[in-house]
């Protein structure tokens, strides 16, 4: 019986996975969540540290990443790890590539406290090129809730874990995407899709880096509102990861649409851990 | 010979019998040979939801002109986004609805368009939208743009269909706002010094409705006007009759104020969708609540809607029209909340 039956989105329990911990096996410190988890399990050898750290993998090896099902989410609950204090969660970055990778032809006026006084409100004005971004923020508020986050961050404090939740890696490019997206089989296919879809099937359809930043942002956002209200700590990305526009900085690009490399990860520990973060 | 003998079959209830109640019974061939429709947009209480789920993939368009941007598609709860042509949710009674053309059309200003109780903001006009951290400024920009796409629907629409469900409704009494339920149920804090009930009578339903009209034909001289009535049963009521009687009270008034608005107006129009559920041959329409109306049910009305009005369908997902619609009884209908105060 799941420990998170009342999580009704979360993926069922696969029999054939077994989860392990990556790292110290008696830790106190131990990171969760979706396939950033991975280089941030790898990087784990290269961070030399008093702390006792771990990342909850698959045993079939690190470079597997199948999605967290029930069990994933169960098993610091059921293996009670007596020496574990502290409980980092990564959630689902690759939301804000998905579902805003692609324009698909519209155009955008993000709107918010600090512009809306600009724009008249009109008969001439096309109304649905206009979005709030605090509903952006509402709206991946309510994805997360949806999906389980703020149950499982709920459940932890239950447990008296002190939980954290741990900002996803920034946008890459649209020019190093353009260069990659033929390798890419998930976004190949939504791209392909939508260009056929499209009215003009020569149009470019990727969003543009400071569209795709400015959404980061409100994820990042959605994601602080999110930590806050579960009694969670925030840890955002470092500013000196991104360059001027927000973009992710290229050396630590793995070869994908989304993730960050395992340097990218390396680093990011090392300052979580200099900074006394966590 | 006499004014019976000429007359045709649907004129006498031994034909409706003949028929058994069958619902084809309420095609009207006269506005059947001339009703041309392209683009329809629709209000009303909740029964009226079904509308826009049944005129999706038709020949016709149903017009939503306050979409979800692409950016929020994928937002799990609609919040009123996609119920009716614009995010008004549910409109109960015909004052509601004047009152939203005159806010469109900027000739009404209410005085309390907010309600801020200092944790969050709420719409007074829309109780059930979700407006989590928004700021003022941000809560008046997005008043605006929803003022401004119901301004749309009615310019662009050919015909506009509204569902006519209470007559009680909760008033304001220094500038006589009505809102869509009583101040204090979903939003808002009730305070009987600022807030009085009201319950329409046939004349002011029947000069409203007039008002609407002529509201609509100002906006838009082409405009067709199509009202129903809701065969849904009031959720509560505030007044000394118990509910029943005053249910039937109210669906009294509606309907006879609708036959007279369509009988005085060339460009309105009447959909017996209301006799249709109460008097067709299975006593059977209602889900287990006595309340709502069975899904395929209502399919079957707007099966006659359509042959009505020449509409034909071009594609029908009828899992996805039952999920929209019970996502929204579920979530958006306002007049629900009443029923957290009965005792079980």
């Amino acid at each position: 019986m799941s420990l998170l039956k009342r999580i009704l989105p979360l993926k069922k329990k696969n029999e054939n996975i077994v989860w392990n911990l990556i790292g110290d096996q008696n830790p106190e410190i131990l990171l969760v969540g979706h396939s950033h988890r991975t280089t941030m399990a790898l990087a784990l050898r290269n961070v030399i540290t008093s702390k006792k750290i771990a990342v909850l993998m698959e045993s079939s090896g690190p470079y597997k990443i199948p999605y967290p099902d029930t069990g994933y989410w169960d098993f610091l609950l059921k293996n009670k790890i007596s020496s574990l204090k502290k409980i980092i969660v990564i959630w689902q970055g690759h939301l804000s590539l998905i579902d805003f990778l692609l324009s698909a032809e519209q155009s955008y006026k993000l709107v918010n406290e600090k512009n809306l006084h600009e724009i008249i409100v009109s008969d001439s004005l096309n109304i649905q090129s206009i979005v709030l971004e605090r509903e952006i923020i509402n709206t991946f508020e309510n994805h997360f809730h949806n999906d389980g986050l703020n149950e499982i961050l709920r459940i932890y404090k239950e447990h008296n874990y002190e939980t954290f939740l741990l900002s996803s890696p920034p946008p890459k490019s649209k020019i190093f995407i353009n260069s990659i997206l033929h390798n890419e089989v998930f976004f190949k296919e939504m791209y392909d899709e939508i260009r056929k879809n499209s009215i003009n099937q020569h149009s470019d359809l990727i969003l543009g880096d400071k569209y795709r930043v400015r959404i980061w942002e409100l994820m990042q956002e959605a994601l602080q509102n999110t930590a806050i209200s579960t009694g969670s700590k925030f840890i955002p990305i470092p500013k000196n990861f991104t360059d001027e526009q927000g973009i992710l900085r290229e050396e630590y690009y793995l070869n994908d649409v989304s993730h960050a490399n395992e340097m990218y990860s390396e680093k990011l520990w090392k300052t979580l851990i200099s900074e006394e973060v966590i | 010979m006499n004014p019976y003998s000429s007359l045709p079959n649907k004129n006498f209830w031994k034909h409706f019998k003949k028929k058994n109640f069958d619902l084809s019974f309420f095609i009207d061939e006269e506005t059947q040979r001339d009703f041309v429709t392209k683009k329809i947009a629709s209000a009303g209480s909740c029964f009226a939801a079904n509308v826009a789920v049944h005129l999706q993939s038709t020949s016709t368009e149903y017009l939503f002109e306050e979409q979800k941007h692409p950016f929020i598609a994928n937002i799990k709860n609609s919040y009123n986004y996609e119920s009716y042509s614009a995010r008004y949710g549910n409109i109960y009674s015909t004052r509601q609805f004047l009152q939203l053309i005159k806010r469109a059309k900027g000739t009404f200003i209410p005085d309390e368009i907010i309600w801020n109780n200092g944790n969050e903001l709420n719409d007074p006009f829309r109780p059930g939208i979700n407006f989590k951290d928004f700021s003022e400024s941000e809560f008046y920009f997005e008043n605006k743009l929803h003022l401004e796409a119901v301004k749309r629907a009615v310019v662009r629409c050919d015909t506009f269909i509204f569902t006519l469900g209470l007559t009680e409704v909760w008033m304001n009494k220094k500038d006589k706002s009505v809102y869509p339920s009583c101040p204090g149920v979903i939003a808002g804090t009730f305070d009987p010094t600022k807030y009085e009930l009201l319950n329409l009578t046939v004349n002011d339903i029947s000069k409203e409705l007039q008002e609407i009209n002529d509201e609509l034909q100002e906006i838009n001289p082409k405009i067709k006007f199509l009202i129903t009535v809701s065969p849904v049963p009031m959720v509560a009521t505030a007044n000394l009759n118990n509910i029943v009687l005053s249910n039937q009270y109210s669906k009294s008034k509606l309907l006879v104020a609708a036959h007279e608005a369509v009988a005085a107006n060339s460009n309105m129009y009447y959909f017996p969708s209301y006799y249709m559920i109460i008097r067709s041959h299975t006593d059977n329409n209602f889900i287990h609540d006595k309340s709502n109306v069975k899904p395929e049910f209502v399919t079957n009305v707007m099966k006659i809607f359509k042959k009505q009005f020449n509409i034909i369908d071009t594609k029908t997902d009828k899992n996805e029209s039952n999920d929209r619609l019970s996502r929204y009884l579920n979530d958006e209908c306002e007049e629900i909340s009443y029923d957290k105060f009965a005792i079980d």
